[in-house]
């Protein structure tokens, strides 16, 4: 009977052991990244890799401060954000809704979700001309052409969440008694949950992408635009800033999510 | 065991849980025409009595036993269990254990425990107290805070049990409960159950396709047929109240035993068949 050890049931001791690891694990991948920013710094002092394109770590830190001195940064940050979060809005409405109704049945799955996978493999973005045709060039196009790309991944990981649940767990529910809101808090939720949350992380990133193309191909403003910009002008510590930027804008994004996602499914083994 | 006295205060409520099948007739349709999983089945279970539904797999025993849970309904045929026709689930009287143990990963077995009584809205202080009290009854009680994930298959299978017995149902119904655990977890569990049987009461149903299970934890034996599970056999087993693991070698044990295999022999040979898909 005595199969789980007393330490994988002593809550604090086990606690205490994942934040060791936790810590140490956080340590090491700042060693990483701490070496490739020096590695980075010294190759282009070196003139190993030219600085005038790929800059460093140390120019484009100056570069961000001058840009913030000209108000060059949180215009253009707020654009894209601003922007990116109504696109998460959309898609997480339309995706969420369509997951769960295309997920309740086998047959709705099996016949909707090899076409969604496919349209999602799809170069999206050839269809870009044909937004701007039908939306204009304002932030109408943009929303929906990011939104488009976060749609894919959360409408197929919560279908694929709903599926989750178990024949077996909906009969155990029925054999209690349950109502509707009792089984949609106990069951339905929280199998779904870990895999929306999935989507969710996989969504926001995606539609991001589909933002800074769109500002990329056709804006004045935003993250996008401005890392066009500074390429074609040749300002390349510019671009890197706003590379970077885009970049940590994503990732604290995902970061958010991912830590939703653990959360909830702190359930699994 | 019904000489027991401690069990005479719960046998006053608990008389009501006797179970009569009647002419019960499972079809499901498929391509090809239906299929007929169960035919023209009727028996019955008096109340207080701890039964096997014995069978080769793919004999509908699974389904008769939804049948009676009110998950399924049959296409011909009815279930009454304490005199009332079961139509659909009746948590008040009840509780399934299901061959897999069921319970919610996400939730602590406390709260796996809880869950029949939640569904009740039992208050929370009532609902911990009965909690606690089934855990003890399976010997789960240090285990209560755990995830699902973190226990071996049996005392998950226990705590399946103790969710079921916190109900205090006059039926209790169990699929195929040990089908997954090693044969002493096995032999172990039949042994409790058929404890626990003795010391709470209450009619219980139980189906397995070891004959040697069958015959050593239950007082009554419904044997089915190969698809279409058909009545083979019903068989009073008159052994000793108390049933040790050591009966199995003893005579009589055999010759019970023997009586099943004779029955259901040729089931077992053709279980495989084609035409069985």
């Amino acid at each position: 009977m005595t199969t789980s050890t007393p330490a994988a049931l002593g809550p604090t001791a086990r606690v205490r052991r994942l934040n060791w690891a936790k810590l140490s694990l956080a340590l090491q991948v700042l060693a990483v990244l701490v070496a490739f920013l020096v590695l980075w710094e010294v190759l282009s002092r070196t003139e190993v890799i030219d600085p005038r394109i790929f800059s460093s770590p140390t120019l484009i830190w100056d570069m961000w401060w001058v840009l913030l001195d000209r108000g060059l940064i949180w215009p253009h940050l707020w654009e894209t954000t601003r922007h990116l979060l109504w696109a998460f809005v959309l898609f997480t409405v339309v995706a969420g809704v369509l997951g769960v109704v295309l997920g309740m049945r086998q047959y709705t799955f099996e016949v909707f979700y090899s076409p969604i996978a496919i349209f999602f493999a799809f170069p999206k973005v050839t269809l870009y001309p044909i937004f701007l045709i039908a939306f204009g060039l304002g932030a109408q196009s943009k929303i929906l052409f990011g939104a488009l790309f976060g749609f894919f991944p959360l409408v197929m990981n919560t279908m694929v969440g709903v599926r989750e649940v178990r024949r077996l767990h909906l009969d155990l529910m029925r054999s209690i008694g349950a109502g509707p809101l009792f089984k949609f808090f106990r069951l339905l939720l929280p199998a779904t949950l870990p895999s929306f949350a999935t989507g969710l992380r996989i969504g926001f990133v995606y539609a991001g992408i589909g933002i800074l193309l769109a500002e990329m191909f056709a804006a004045v403003r935003g993250l996008g635009n401005r890392i066009i910009a500074a390429g074609y002008q040749g300002t390349l510590d510019q671009f890197w800033v706003y590379v970077v930027l885009s970049s940590l804008l994503l990732l604290a994004g995902a970061g958010f999510f991912r830590i939703l996602e653990l959360r909830l499914s702190r359930w699994r083994p | 065991m019904s000489t027991q006295p401690t069990r005479t205060g719960q046998s006053a409520t608990k008389a009501s849980g006797g179970i009569t099948v009647d002419d019960v007739t499972m079809e499901y349709p498929t391509p090809s025409g239906p299929l007929t999983a169960l035919q023209a089945i009727s028996f019955d279970i008096p109340s207080g009595v701890l039964a096997s539904v014995v069978g080769a797999s793919g004999c509908g025993k699974s389904t008769l036993l939804k049948i009676i849970a009110g998950l399924l309904t049959p296409t011909r045929g009815t279930v009454t269990v304490g005199g009332a026709t079961i139509t659909r689930p009746v948590p008040e009287h009840i509780a399934v254990v299901f061959q897999e143990d069921a319970l919610l990963p996400w939730y602590r077995i406390q709260d796996n425990v809880a869950l029949g009584l939640a569904a009740r809205r039992v208050p929370k202080a009532k609902r911990r107290e009965a909690v606690a009290a089934a855990l003890e009854k399976v010997g789960l009680s240090k285990f209560e805070r755990a995830y699902p994930h973190e226990l071996s298959g049996g005392m998950r299978q226990r705590a399946a049990l103790a969710r079921a017995l916190v109900l205090e149902p006059q039926v209790l119904l169990l699929d195929e409960p040990f089908a997954s655990l090693d044969e002493q977890t096995r032999n172990l569990m039949g042994q409790e159950l058929r404890t626990l049987h003795s010391r709470i009461g209450g009619t219980m149903v139980m189906v397995t396709h070891s004959l040697t299970e069958a015959v050593l934890l239950s007082d009554r034996v419904v044997a089915l047929s190969a698809r279409p599970g058909r009545l083979r056999q019903e068989l009073v087993i008159d052994l000793p109240d108390e049933r040790s693991v050591d009966l199995i070698d003893t005579q009589q044990f055999g010759d019970f035993r023997h009586t099943l295999w004779q029955n259901l022999q040729e089931d077992w040979l053709t279980q495989d068949a084609p035409a069985d898909g």
